[in-house]
């Protein structure tokens, strides 16, 4: 990379920001970080890189991406588009693992339908941070988790249980749960190589930190994430980096049945007591589907319900008979579910907001 | 028959197996149960005419045609934010309340006299068994823009009964259990296709 790349770069830049500057955000915490980050994109734009050194010229591309990066997830965060009743739950969990955190949870809508992906590039790595701190003396008040899902199923609550899975890897990175838990663990196999044994970790790693995540999201949602993932992974088979899908879900099982013997998932409940401070445990409720029965929302008035509604719209997509089905079809009733489980949750948060 | 604050209240606020009860999620306020009517909110979201690229809503069950989804834009406010009705701009939202209304029991919807004094207007009949937010399409007639904070009480209803049910799912709905407001489904309408066919009859004679 020589000088006039980063020119060009910069130019780019140039343009998303002008595009996006002037976005308004309700959310005060996005508006903070949309002023930081125009702040540093004027020092960017004052700086002569035709003078610098290649090791400046790669700092600067740094933060070039890093204030992209930052553009794209909050340009796609505004409360028109992001899917508000959903990320409400997710910072609830986020608030209850991670007490008086600065963190924003942000969305990118992609057109891939399976594009769920969390990226805490921005948030839990120092040291892009203290680069701009080093050469600007600016500071980040927040940091972005960055979230990338569908843009077709932004008001689907079946699909979007996959949320609380990918919220679940960043609780386990920012406690580094998996990685301890693989490293205290390891046993090293004299009889192949060491890249052999490194490779094998690596795999275990990754395969932890599945597992992981699909239990944290199971405290909340219950076994929709397996059905979720039958799903989106049927019968998908091990890979480096996730284990079989039949092997998730009966980890989630175990988890689930609350009397596991499953080494696995034992070992994972005590290293996150001991990490987190909290238990992994089962913190929904089975709610009566009258109510849904009846075409109404639900009355939602503690944070567990918060969660257990959307389960409760799964078991109620899956109940055979189903009179209402018969009656309107499925297309309807799906589409029906879907505004009842988002006015449940958005009439708890206008409760919330009337009462304090 | 017209329903008054004491009928209103017991059907509202009564048992779950009450048959002729009203429901209506969320009622911040026992205070919006006034004398004669009951008051909704203005909901948090919005669908916003502008001019597209097409010339005209083309209501006539067209094919090709998206009727009106091109001619709105949608946004959302939080609950306390203000919304700017822009003068003569037509804004599609919903009540903040979602309402299940018995099957024998309608109610009817006007402005709120403070904000028809501002230049709004509203104007509704609910049928009997609907559920869902209300569809309220609102013209700002004023020659200046109006703010008006999302949860305000600018709506109301008045509610009568019937001497028989009526069911309303005995047929196809076009809108049902409705969160935030949904572009005209005018288009849709069954007899478009009878007329459709008389023009297509008339112009190959």
């Amino acid at each position: 990379m020589d000088y006039l790349s980063l020119e060009l770069n910069l130019a780019q830049l140039h343009r998303s920001i002008q595009k996006t500057k002037t976005n308004k955000y309700s959310d005060i915490r996005k508006e903070s970080y949309q002023t930081t980050l125009l702040e540093l994109y004027e020092k960017l734009s004052n700086e002569d890189f035709s003078t610098m050194s290649l090791l400046e010229i790669i700092d600067r591309k740094k933060i070039i991406d890093f204030t992209f990066q930052s553009i794209q997830y909050l340009d796609n965060s505004t409360l028109t588009i992001t899917p508000f009743e959903i990320i409400f739950c997710l910072e609830k969990i986020l608030s209850f693992w991670i007490p008086q955190h600065n963190y924003i949870i942000v969305t990118s809508l992609d057109n891939n339908l399976n594009s769920y992906e969390i990226n805490y590039s921005l948030t839990l790595k120092e040291p892009i941070h203290q680069l701009i701190e080093d050469r600007y003396g600016i500071t980040f008040g927040f940091r972005l988790i960055q979230i990338r899902m569908p843009r077709y199923y932004v008001h689907d609550y079946f699909a979007n249980v996959a949320l609380y899975h990918e919220l679940g890897h960043f609780v386990d990175s920012k406690y580094e749960v998996s990685k301890k838990y693989v490293i205290s663990s390891h046993i090293y196999d004299q009889t192949i190589s060491p890249e052999a044994n490194g490779a094998k970790m690596t795999k275990r790693y990754y395969h932890c930190m599945e597992h992981f995540a699909d239990i944290f999201a199971s405290q909340y949602i219950g076994d929709s994430i397996c059905l979720s993932l039958n799903y989106v992974s049927h019968n998908h088979s091990s890979s480096e980096t996730h284990p079989a899908t039949a092997i998730r879900i009966t980890k989630v099982e175990a988890f689930l049945s609350g009397v596991t013997t499953d080494q696995l998932v034992t070992d994972i409940l005590a290293q996150t007591k001991i990490l987190c401070s909290h238990d992994l445990e089962i913190r929904f409720k089975d709610l009566p589907l009258d109510d849904f029965d009846n075409l109404i929302p639900m009355e939602i008035d503690t944070d567990v319900d918060l969660h257990s509604v959307i389960l409760a719209g799964w078991k109620f997509w899956r109940r055979r008979p189903n009179s209402l089905i018969e009656k309107l079809g499925k297309n309807i009733v799906y589409k029906i579910i879907n505004n009842l489980i988002e006015k449940s949750i958005s009439n708890y948060i206008i409760k919330q907001n009337w009462n304090n | 028959m017209y329903l008054t604050q004491t009928e209103l209240k017991r059907l509202i606020n009564g048992p779950t197996d009450e048959p002729e009860r009203i429901i209506i999620r969320p009622l911040l306020d026992e205070a919006q149960i006034g004398k004669l009517s009951v008051d909704f909110r203005l909901g948090t979201d919005f669908l916003l005419s502008f001019q597209g690229r097409n010339s005209a809503i083309d209501s006539s069950n067209n094919d090709r045609q998206d009727p009106s989804s091109s001619f709105f834009q949608e946004t959302r406010r939080h609950f306390g934010d203000t919304f700017l009705f822009h003068s003569h701009q037509t804004v599609l939202c919903s009540t903040l309340e979602y309402i299940k209304l018995p099957e024998n029991i309608f109610l009817s919807l006007t402005m709120r006299s403070s904000y028809s004094r501002l230049g709004l207007s509203v104007s509704a009949i609910v049928e009997p068994g609907y559920c869902g937010c209300i569809s309220m399409e609102l013209t700002n007639v004023n020659n200046n823009a109006i703010k008006i904070p999302v949860g305000t009480r600018v709506v109301q209803a008045r509610f009568y009964r019937l001497e028989e049910k009526m069911e309303y799912l005995d047929k196809q709905r076009k809108y049902i259990c409705q969160v935030r407001p949904e572009v005209s489904l005018a288009n849709g309408d069954q007899d478009l296709q009878k007329l459709k066919k008389i023009k297509e009859l008339r112009e190959s004679v």
